[in-house]
């Protein structure tokens, strides 16, 4: 019996679940789990496992009880927010944490980051997101990205290139509650474009985030954005049961 | 001086209706007199007031003037996105400022000298506006906690405005406007129109004598006076009429006269009184007969950018020593259907006033 074909492509996030693909490529499941990383040029040199063309190819192609998943980049709350900015700023949003007075010079009104937000999606790799959506006949799912990770100690020792050349080990790392909405509101946004877009939006696998809204350390990869294989399994699970029901 | 002199021999040819009005072909007609202020690349150009300062700050902006904003919002966000949300529409984000005791008001909040009990006004679906900026936030503000955080950075950018602006331009648009019956705040709208709920046990119309805009504004003069004594002030009248008249048994048309003669006699009152205080007649510019109501457009209201831009290149001559060429007559009129699409096409600005009359 033909096995289901769940397609997962996506940018860096995806590398956590190819890792976990990789761990149950021989369990028995209903499901044949493919993760690929879409390719593109990083410091010069081209990685990945699928050109888009090829990708748009791919997902035409999928059908009967097939999905196609997505991951693709997901890291503008971190560009935006995971380094101290020179004008420190906050962002209010009901239901967190609000920095102390006299820690920021500026606040950026709630309605006006998301906006920016989503123009940034819509402007951006919302044109891809919706290009491979419109390829497949198949349903289409949007991972939520991992959430932040509140241990600045881990994010400084961890940063990643980009990061690092900014200067992050001297700039500081911006407190974890900003960090926190930053990516609340990139999810809304991406929820919220999704919705309009007829995909489905995944919010992060039960048991991912701690009391506090971050991504429990157990889930924690090395670097200061990305989580870990047993995150990714978790995605896997949370696919699974989706299509299952 | 003998029978036949008398003082009008004298005079300079703008003296005179038919050879500065009547004759001169009209992108020649230049209304303004005296006019002692000048601005450099480097001077600070802040802006206030009703829509029609909008174009003055935009024509600032687009002619390479440091046009002063205060309150820019963060460069994280995009220019496109910050502009959209009232970010340098004006030098701070206080919207449309129509009245003098508005403008005094807003100096009185940001000194801490006036604090309104107006609570903000809460929307069906819980988003939160600021009666004294009603709408400058699109999507309205999250939360309570977030307008009055706002509002608190909002009124310190105002503070550090007049701190350190050179020139403040400042258009009067209205007299009319609505005040709290309990502490006299004044609104930039009626409330209910955007936000709010009207109330004729809470709320009053008020319709601002000269005198009262006299003393308002001798009230601004005299604070930018004492925290920026080297400031100079800009005094100009919106030529935009009215978009409805809560005046009692009054036509639209006659509160509007009575509300322009009102601001156009306390400019002058103000300008001849202090000798940092000037008045440029953008308002004549616009509503003079010489321009046969060229410079309104369709509505009879809003002003076109022929006419915005006839302004604003007389205030760059004069104010600039910028000797922006006028419209030669020939070119004027080849492109006489550029200009109409121009016209055509109204000048985006933010009026809030235009949600009085949505018909």
């Amino acid at each position: 019996m033909r096995k289901r074909k769940v397609l997962i492509v996506g940018d860096s996030h995806v590398y956590a679940i190819k890792a976990a693909v990789d761990k149950i490529a021989d369990h028995k499941t209903e499901f044949e789990f493919v993760a690929l990383r879409l390719s593109t040029e990083k410091n010069g040199e081209k990685i990945g496992d699928i050109d888009l063309p090829d990708l748009l190819s791919v997902a035409a192609s999928l059908g009967g009880g097939d999905a196609l998943v997505t991951t693709l980049r997901g890291n503008q709350y971190n560009t935006m927010g995971l380094m101290r900015h020179p004008q420190p700023f906050d962002i209010m949003i009901p239901g967190f944490t609000d920095l102390p007075d006299g820690t920021y010079e500026e606040l950026i009104p709630y309605a006006t980051a998301y906006s920016f937000m989503c123009e940034s999606l819509r402007r951006g790799y919302g044109k891809q997101l919706l290009r491979i959506a419109k390829a497949s006949a198949v349903p289409v799912y949007c991972l939520s990205v991992p959430a932040p990770k509140e241990d600045e100690a881990h994010i400084l020792k961890g940063a990643e290139t980009y990061f690092r050349d900014a200067g992050i080990s001297d700039i500081g790392v911006s407190p974890a509650p900003l960090r926190l909405k930053l990516w609340e509101l990139q999810n809304r946004a991406v929820a919220s474009f999704c919705a309009e877009s007829n995909i489905t939006f995944l919010p992060n696998p039960p048991g991912t985030r701690d009391a506090d809204g971050y991504l429990e350390r157990a889930y924690y990869a090395g670097d200061a954005t990305h989580a870990n294989a047993a995150y990714g399994g978790l995605v896997l699970d949370q696919i699974a049961a989706m299509l299952v029901n | 001086m003998t029978q036949s002199e008398h003082p009008y021999r004298q005079l300079p040819d703008k003296a005179f209706w038919r050879r500065a009005v009547a004759a001169p072909d009209m992108p020649d007609v230049d209304p303004v007199g005296r006019f002692a202020l000048k601005i450099g690349p480097q001077t600070r150009v802040a802006t206030a007031g009703s829509c029609f300062a909008q174009h003055i700050a935009r024509h600032l902006k687009a002619s390479g003037f440091n046009y002063y904003v205060a309150e820019a919002g963060h460069p994280l966000i995009s220019e496109g996105i910050r502009t959209a949300h009232s970010y340098g529409t004006f030098s701070g984000r206080y919207g449309n400022i129509y009245t003098a005791r508005q403008l005094r008001q807003l100096i009185e909040r940001a000194e801490g000298q006036f604090s309104p009990v107006e609570a903000p006004w809460i929307e069906a679906d819980g988003t939160v506006r600021d009666p004294f900026r009603p709408a400058v936030q699109p999507g309205n503000f999250a939360s309570v906690a977030e307008m009055e955080a706002d509002r608190r950075m909002h009124l310190k950018a105002v503070k550090r405005m007049f701190e350190t602006l050179d020139v403040f331009v400042f258009t009067l648009g209205l007299t009319e406007c609505w005040r709290s019956r309990e502490d006299g705040a004044v609104f930039p709208l009626c409330p209910g129109v955007e936000g709010g709920a009207f109330d004729p046990d809470r709320y009053e119309f008020y319709n601002q004598t000269v005198s009262e805009v006299i003393a308002d504004m001798e009230s601004v003069i005299a604070y930018v006076a004492g925290i920026n004594p080297q400031a100079q002030i800009v005094l100009t009248v919106s030529p935009v009429p009215l978009m409805a008249t809560a005046a009692a048994g009054e036509h639209v048309l006659t509160a509007t006269t009575y509300s322009k003669s009102v601001l156009r006699v306390a400019a002058q009152v103000l300008k001849d009184g202090h000798q940092n205080v000037h008045y440029f007649p953008s308002f004549e510019i616009i509503t003079g007969a010489y321009n046969r109501g060229r410079y309104y457009a369709d509505d009879l209201r809003n002003v076109t950018e022929e006419g915005v831009s006839h302004v604003m290149r007389l205030f760059l001559k004069h104010a600039a020593s910028l000797d922006a060429e006028a419209p030669h007559r020939e070119k004027a009129e080849a492109q006489s259907t550029a200009f109409e699409r121009a016209a055509a096409r109204f000048v985006e600005v933010e009026c809030e006033e235009a949600a009085l009359d949505r018909g």
